[in-house]
């Protein structure tokens, strides 16, 4: 299996963002990324009464078009996700399955009414993708709300994340890649 | 203690407590506009008359200025009946009216008149709310376990309702019934029945005391309470027949926030439990869990969260 995450735009979304997200999975996981051909905006999953867009329906199309051999296969979008019993969702993965979803959407510090803060931006993108891509790999959400992998409900538990996992989500995870 | 008009205009402007004027302390005077049920001062003075009652009972006679104290109801109705005024009149609010009725305002039809006529009866939106994970706590309610609200009002009257986390939980409902007016409902007991559907389930009354007012809209549009489940979407109005005993068994501030955070807790390993561990990143629950996820199972959710 080549150790390669593909990173995978879904819709329209700057490209530097994509750049910089490859290189923060990269660099805080040791993880080659690879950018996989744009998917469409999926207007299957979008949802008129909740002007929102369904993102267990775009990660099931997503597992039908996942590349084989791959370590991951994670789609970007700047669409508003998601799932039928919460009001939003930053990113959704398959536990122990190899697609994830991430939206910036709601990751974007002008939803909030803050001025634009690019590195702001890039540090909850990079959070939230390295938390599904822990998913992806078989961790659940932690306890620990400064761990990576504690789960957000809203943006400040992102922001007071650490960008890292914390040591017993390590241990697991160090033994998940062992066991691929 | 029988009083004229301008004694009465005096009463107002001096509002001697009932404690005084039933003659158990010698002075005190009422700065609580005699919202008695707010009272401290009541609180403690009902707490000194409950422990000497248990003394007495226990064979020990208690002594001293504390050892005096009983009941203001209890020294009342010691005095003969044509002596014995109606609270509204000793709370200046009407001329001499003889209590008939041994001091039971919650079996009393002019009090519930009085109640009806001139209680301020506008439903008001809480203005401070606290956010628990996406569910709302508004200030000065108090919670049960059930997931039941009570507010205190004029007039001594309480108002019921189902909270936010509950109506949530199940989702958009088609009814919502209240026992009639002049029920007597119980705390911790089955007396609100809600429905969605085939789908039936009993919320506990989070007081006891006599049904004096429901919301009708209910019984044909529950939703009502799901859009505003602290104010129109109120259930009914009692007359609580021990509400200091019953507030024991009821959350307020940090205690009610405490309880939502664990209920929310509690329903996410319920999801785990039938969906799987989340995968999710981000998000409150929205407004119909049990719509969107009816494997959760609608008498399941109710035995766990609704306890009945």
């Amino acid at each position: 299996m080549s150790k390669c995450v593909f990173i995978c735009p879904i819709g329209i979304i700057a490209s530097d963002i994509i750049d910089r997200l490859m290189a923060c999975v990269e660099e805080r996981c040791g993880i080659n990324c690879e950018i996989y051909p744009p998917m469409e905006t999926p207007r299957y999953a979008y949802d008129d009464r909740r002007f929102q867009y369904d993102s267990k329906m775009i990660l099931k199309q997503m597992i039908k078009q996942c590349p084989p051999h791959n370590l991951g296969f994670m789609g970007v979008t700047a669409l508003d996700l998601f799932v039928p019993i919460l009001k939003y969702v930053y990113g959704l993965s398959q536990l122990d399955g190899r697609c994830s979803l991430i939206s910036t959407y709601r990751l974007d510090p002008a939803l909030y009414g803050e001025p634009p803060d690019s590195d702001l931006l890039m540090s909850r993108i990079g959070k939230t993708a390295i938390h599904e891509l822990g998913h992806s790999f078989g961790l659940t959400h932690c306890r620990n709300p400064r761990c990576i992998m504690f789960a957000s409900t809203k943006i400040e538990h992102t922001d007071f994340k650490q960008p890292t996992l914390c040591s017993t989500c390590l241990e697991v995870l160090k033994w998940k890649i062992k066991m691929m | 203690m029988q009083t004229t008009g301008s004694e009465n205009r005096l009463k107002r402007q001096y509002q001697p407590c009932i404690w005084m004027q039933a003659g158990v302390v010698d002075h005190k005077l009422c700065h609580e506009d005699y919202n008695c049920p707010r009272c401290r001062y009541d609180r403690v003075m009902n707490n000194l008359a409950e422990e000497n009652i248990s003394l007495k009972r226990s064979g020990i006679i208690p002594f001293g200025k504390r050892g005096r104290i009983v009941s203001w109801k209890e020294r009342l109705l010691a005095r003969p009946l044509s002596k014995r005024p109606c609270i509204h009149h000793m709370k200046g609010r009407i001329e001499f009216r003889l209590c008939h009725m041994e001091y039971r305002c919650g079996s009393c039809d002019f009090d519930q008149f009085f109640d009806d006529q001139y209680s301020v009866h506008a439903v008001v939106r809480p203005v401070d709310v606290l956010d628990v994970k996406g569910f709302k706590i508004p200030q000065g309610y108090y919670f049960h376990q059930g997931h039941t609200w009570m507010k205190i009002e004029e007039s001594s009257s309480v108002r019921i309702g189902i909270d936010d986390f509950a109506l949530r939980l199940l989702g958009p409902l088609d009814k919502i019934e209240a026992p009639l007016v002049g029920r007597e409902i119980r705390q911790g007991r089955g007396d609100i029945s809600i429905a969605r559907g085939k789908n039936t389930a009993r919320m506990l009354s989070p007081v006891s005391g006599i049904v004096t007012s429901i919301n009708s809209t209910l019984r044909e549009d529950g939703c009502l309470a799901n859009r505003n489940p602290y104010s129109e979407g109120w259930v009914m109005m009692v007359r609580p027949d021990s509400l200091r005993m019953d507030m024991k068994n009821l959350m307020i501030h940090n205690e009610s926030s405490a309880f939502m955070d664990k209920q929310v807790d509690l329903l996410c390993r319920e999801i785990e439990e039938v969906a799987g561990p989340m995968t999710t990143d981000g998000g409150f629950f929205g407004d119909d869990i049990f719509g969107n996820m009816p494997q959760l199972e609608w008498g399941r959710l109710a035995k766990v969260f609704l306890r009945t």
